[in-house]
Order: C-alpha cells, then structure tokens, then sequence
C-alpha cells in the first residue's frame, strides 16, 4: 500500500523554504498559458532524446507505451504550469515519482530529463515572457526543484522498503536456521543412545538429556543445578571418577578422555557407564563447559562376564574331564592288584581284619571310579539320542531295575500311571538314568528310616509328560539346600553328582525339575516337553517350594 | 595237559606291572598268557604264530594304538576276540570302520570278575 511520501505539511514547509508563494504560482500559471502551445513540442524533443539513449529506452517497452507516455506528460507539463500547488498536485506528483520507481528508471535519468524540460521552458520564457521572464525563470526553477524533490522521496522510500524486506528476510532466515539448528541439535541430544550431561565451570548440571534420565532414574528436574559428582557418583568411585571430572573441570583442557565408571540410579543400583570428558570452553560462567558423555555399558559387561565366566569353566571343564580320564590308569593298576591281593588272602586264611582292609581298598577304587564316571556324565554328556517312547514303559523298567534294592531295604514300591498311553520325545537312556538317580535317592532315604513306600507317577499334561518320585521319608534336612549343584552331597559315600547329572539330563530335554519336601512327603517332579524340541531350550529352571 | 590246548591270550599294555599282575590272575584262571609293552612288540608278537584266541589291549599304546593292533590281529585271525581296556570306552566304536562285532569294551579300572565272566562266556576253559 503505497504511503504518502512526503506528508502535505511537509510539502507546504518545502514551499515555504524556497519562498515558493502565491506570487510565484500566478506568475508560472501566467506563463503555462502562453507555453501551453509549445507542449507537444517539447514532449516530441524529449522523447526523441530519450529514444537516442540505450538506457533510458530500456524501460519503454512499445509505441503504444510512449504515447501513452506522451499524454501523460503532457498532462503534467499542464498541471505544472497550473498555478495550483495544493494536496491534490502533491499526490499527483508522489504517484509520478512511484511511477519511475516501479519501471525503475534511475534517478539520473529523472534528473537529466528534468534539466531538458527546464532547458525547453526557459527558451520559451525568455522569447515570451519580456520584463517578467526573470522572476518567471525563478518561479519555475523552484517549482521543478520542488518537483524533484517530491519524486526523490518516493525514491527513498522505495529504498527504505527495499531494505526493510531484505532485512526481514535476512531476519526470517536467520530465524529459521536458528530454529532449525536448535531442533537440530535437541533431536540429537534427546535422540542419542548416550548419556549426555553438561556441566557449568561449578560442575553444576546444566544440561541431562533423555538418556540420562533413563538410566540413572532422576528426572531432569532433579538433576538440574545438582552437582554430577554428588547426584550420580557412588561414594566408593568418587575418589577416582569425582576426580577425574574434578580435573577435567580445573584443567581446561578441550582433550576428550574416555574412562570406565558407575553411576548410581535413583534406585540405588549401580550401572556401569563408559564416559567421554569433553571441554567446551565458554566465557560466561553458568555456561556449559564440561560435557560428561556416556554409554551405558552394564549389559555389555555383564555379557563379558559371563562369557569369560563361561570360557573359564569350558576350560576347567576340559581340564577336568582329561583329568578325570587319566585317574583311570593308576586306578586300574591298583584294583587289578588289589583284585590279585584279595584272591591270594582268602588262599592263605588271614584274619577278618586283613580281609576287610583290603576290602575296603577295593571298595574306595569302585567309589573313585564311580565319581570319574559321573563327572564325566556330568562334564562331558554324551548327545541326546531321543526318539519317541512310552513313559509307563520307563516307569515299569526302572521299578525293576531297582526291585531288589526296596526288597532288602524293606520299601514298597508303587507305581501310579494312567491307563491311556503316554508318550513322548526323548533319550530313554538317559530318562531312565533320571528315574533311576530319583529312585535310588528316595530308596536310601526310606531304608534309612526303617521301611516305607516309594511311589512312581506319570501324568499326561497339555504341552509336558510329568514323572514324580515320591517317598515318605524324613524329607531333606534343609529345603534351601543346593541339591541339584555339583558335588553337594550328604550322603557318606555319596559323589554330590547324581542330583546335578539329573537336572542336567532333564535340562537337556527342554524340561524343568522341581522339589516339594516336608518330613514324611518329598516329591521329585520333573516335565518334560512332550513334543520334543527342536531348538536347545534355556536351561532348566530349578524351583523348589517347601510345605 | 599240554600247553597249546589252553586258550591263548595276548596282553598289551604299557603299563607292565599291572599287566603282569593280569596275566597272573588269568593263568590261574587256566589261560595261557603272554605280554608285550607296546604297540609295535604286539604287532611283531602277532607277526608269528600261534595267533591268540583273545587280544587284551589298551587303546592307547606307545608306537601303535591298541586299534591297529587289534585290526592286523584279527587279519591274523578273524575270529580273534578283541577286549579293549580304556580310560576312554567313549571312542571305541566311534568309527564306521571299526568292527564292533566280536570286541568288547571294558572301562578303567577293570572289574576282574566281569572280566572273567565275559572270558568264561566267549573263550571257556576246558578243564
């Protein structure tokens, strides 16, 4: 919306100041009577003037334009010379001046041009005007200077909104890269997989993205003005972590130094994090100058943990089963002779005494024997050979593999199996290796007490084959204790093994075993997946309850 | 009675104490025993007549293992009864050469008594 370039008020001081007044507008209306005819001429000179200069003609664009032209400028030779110098000939001659601005004619054109026009009345001034051609010449020189200066303003004014827009553009791009560097770079710190903590030069908490408020637990608002090492450094690391901030704080240094440390949450859990210390130098004070970036690493040292923990076993394990294989020679040296001693005594007739050392000898080598093989079930498994079989068959055959143990140990057998077939997927060796550890268990631990019943159980489950060994014996001394651990035991001459090779061997079917004891009840239950797995389950969970 | 009637057992083990002391325990059982040390004295035993009738081998043996001894044994003579005696029954048989048929697997240490019970039942004494 084109403004008023130069206010009325403005116009008429103009006048003022060059002493244009109403003598002046007479004298030039006087004068544009007698001029009037010579317009057109004066308007055909210009405009042939115009037409011999390149630049000026540039912004014509047609004949069509230039008579055009022509009755607009003779329109304004008219009101010029029209002795009327009011509000209407200030807007008139402020459209003018728009008008150059918009074809953008450069202003010495408009100056030139006006010095032609000026050139071309004063002519006819000093031809016609005799006596008053002086004050004339004066009259009009103001006017066109008046005129000039009007134009001029619409000018300025089109420069002044030039730079103005340019400087609002300017102002808007900068604002928009502002906007989009801040969205930038708060993505990228709220985004980040990394702790991201800033610290002022008091190592006051200035900045806590998204990150670390997940893995420490504080919220922003809590971590905000506190002090990194109070807020997240357990005490036992803060002589060594806290300093090490300390110093990043105090040296100044821009060197980024990376070093494995904890954070304690809000929890109190204590997480690792592996940190990157970098400087951000900054003048004022209650800037960010230390940025504390940090990767949460206590899953990943945890995993390496295992996995060495893992590692050190498998090579304990491998030692261990060479080991256990070598203790075979010297063990078959000794029980051959000892085999030999035994038959060469009872020859000779020596006291019971004799006898029974050398029994026992014998006895100690079978133990010894016993336990290599066991560890060697237990450390080195044979691979599963598992096919499809009944688990009342299994039930059946374990019951008479150990009849004539509960025959002498005064136990009832029971066995407790549904009449519709079960089956399952599975290695019958092994299942029934399992059965076997279980039974032999509960026989001891009835016989001990003087007699009772054993009962075998098979159950057919939605997704699992259930067997259950039950006995009524005293019930484990302990129910916390790790009875399915290697090498416990609590038996005198027992290896600590049975227990652990069971849950191993139901492990590797994919199945759970669990223990239920009190005095006079104690349940071994184990499942197993009745339709086999095809990839290795996690291993067994042991779970155990006491009633 | 004459020698040659007693079923002949040949014992290879390096460890020569214990296999003597197995030798003495088999002759009063009335077999007729001989023992090499190692690998190579087997197979130069087994390169001359008589063949055993059973080889008692460990399977681990200085210059030969006791697998190829049991193998040119039975080249010797087919029906020979092969009885490996090992730290590592595992590995016996592990192979789809080996002819399972006609060996038996005793693990270490060696129960005598078992031992005799499968001699008496493959290769009895006459008495």
């Amino acid at each position: 919306m084109p403004r008023e370039v130069l206010s009325e008020d403005r116009f008429e001081e103009m006048k003022r100041y060059v002493r244009f007044g109403d003598d002046d507008a007479r004298l030039v209306a006087a004068f544009g009577k007698v001029a009037a005819p010579s317009f057109p001429r004066i308007i055909e000179e210009f405009y042939a003037r115009v037409r011999e200069h390149e630049e000026a003609h540039a912004v014509l664009t047609g004949e069509e334009q230039i008579q055009r032209l022509h009755r607009s400028m003779h329109r304004w030779l008219e009101r010029l010379c029209g002795g009327r110098y009011d509000a209407a000939y200030f807007a008139e001659a402020s459209e003018i001046g728009r008008a150059h601005v918009r074809v953008g004619l450069p202003q010495r054109y408009m100056f030139t041009a006006m010095g032609l026009i000026r050139t071309s009345l004063d002519e006819i001034v000093d031809r016609e005007m005799g006596a008053e051609a002086a004050r004339v010449r004066s009259a009009l020189a103001r006017l066109l200077d008046l005129e000039l200066a009007i134009m001029l303003e619409s000018y300025r004014e089109s420069f002044v909104a030039r730079i103005q827009h340019v400087e609002r553009l300017e102002r808007e791009e900068l604002g928009r890269s502002l906007a989009r560097a801040e969205h930038r770079y708060k993505s990228a710190v709220e985004l980040a997989r990394v702790l991201i903590i800033g610290l002022d030069a008091s190592g006051r908490i200035r900045l806590f993205n998204a990150e670390a408020e997940r893995v420490t637990g504080f919220g922003r608002d809590e971590a905000l003005g506190a002090t990194l090492v109070e807020l997240l450094i357990p005490e036992e690391s803060r002589e060594v972590d806290g300093a090490l901030v300390e110093r990043a704080l105090s040296s100044r240094s821009p060197e980024g130094k990376a070093f494995d440390g904890t954070v304690r949450t809000r929890a109190g859990h204590v997480r690792s994090v592996r940190w990157q210390l970098a400087f951000a130098p900054s003048d004022t004070t209650d800037e960010i100058v230390l940025f504390a970036i940090g990767q949460d690493t206590t899953e990943a040292v945890a995993l390496t943990e295992r996995t060495r923990q893992h590692e050190k076993l498998a090579a304990i394990g491998t030692l261990a089963a060479g080991l256990a294989h070598e203790i075979r020679n010297p063990l078959n040296g000794a029980q051959l002779h000892v085999a030999y001693l035994e038959r060469a005594l009872k020859r000779k007739d020596v006291s019971p005494d004799l006898m029974e050392a050398v029994s026992v000898v014998g006895d100690e080598i079978k133990r010894l024997a016993t336990l290599v093989t066991e560890f060697l079930d237990f450390a080195r498994p044979k691979p599963l050979m598992k096919r499809e079989l009944s688990a009342q068959a299994l039930c059946e055959r374990s019951i008479q593999l150990v009849a004539a143990e509960a025959a002498a140990g005064r136990v009832e057998l029971h066995q407790d199996v549904p009449a519709a077939d079960v089956t399952l997927q599975g290695d019958p060796d092994k299942l029934e290796q399992v059965l076997l550890n279980l039974l032999h268990n509960a026989l001891e631990a009835v016989t001990d007490g003087g007699g009772g019943s054993v009962t075998v159980r098979t159950r057919r489950h939605p997704r699992h084959v259930i067997f259950e060994v039950e006995d009524d014996g005293p019930g484990l001394s302990r129910p916390d204790a790790p009875i399915f651990d290697a090498f416990y035991s609590t038996k005198p001459a027992g290896t600590g093994l049975g227990l652990a090779i069971t849950h191993r061997i139901v492990s590797d079917h994919g199945g759970t075993i669990d223990v239920e004891s009190r005095p006079g009840r104690t349940v071994f239950r184990i499942a197993i997946p009745s339709q086999g797995t095809h990839t290795p389950e996690p291993r067994a969970r042991v779970e155990r309850s006491t009633s | 009675m004459a020698s040659e009637t007693l079923p002949l057992i040949l014992v290879a083990d390096d460890d020569v104490r214990t296999a003597r002391r197995l030798a003495l325990l088999l002759r009063e059982d009335g077999y007729a025993v001989e023992v090499v040390g190692d690998g190579a004295a087997a197979i130069a035993r087994l390169s001359q007549p008589p063949p055993p009738d059973v080889l008692i081998t460990d399977m681990q043996l200085p210059h030969v293992d006791g697998r190829a001894v049991a193998g040119y044994a039975r080249k010797g003579k087919s029906d020979v009864f092969v009885i490996f005696v090992t730290g590592y029954p595992e590995l016996v048989g592990t192979r789809p050469d080996e002819p399972v048929e006609g060996w038996a697997v005793f693990t270490k240490p060696l129960d005598y008594d078992a031992l005799r019970r499968e001699l008496a039942g493959r290769c009895p004494v006459k008495s």
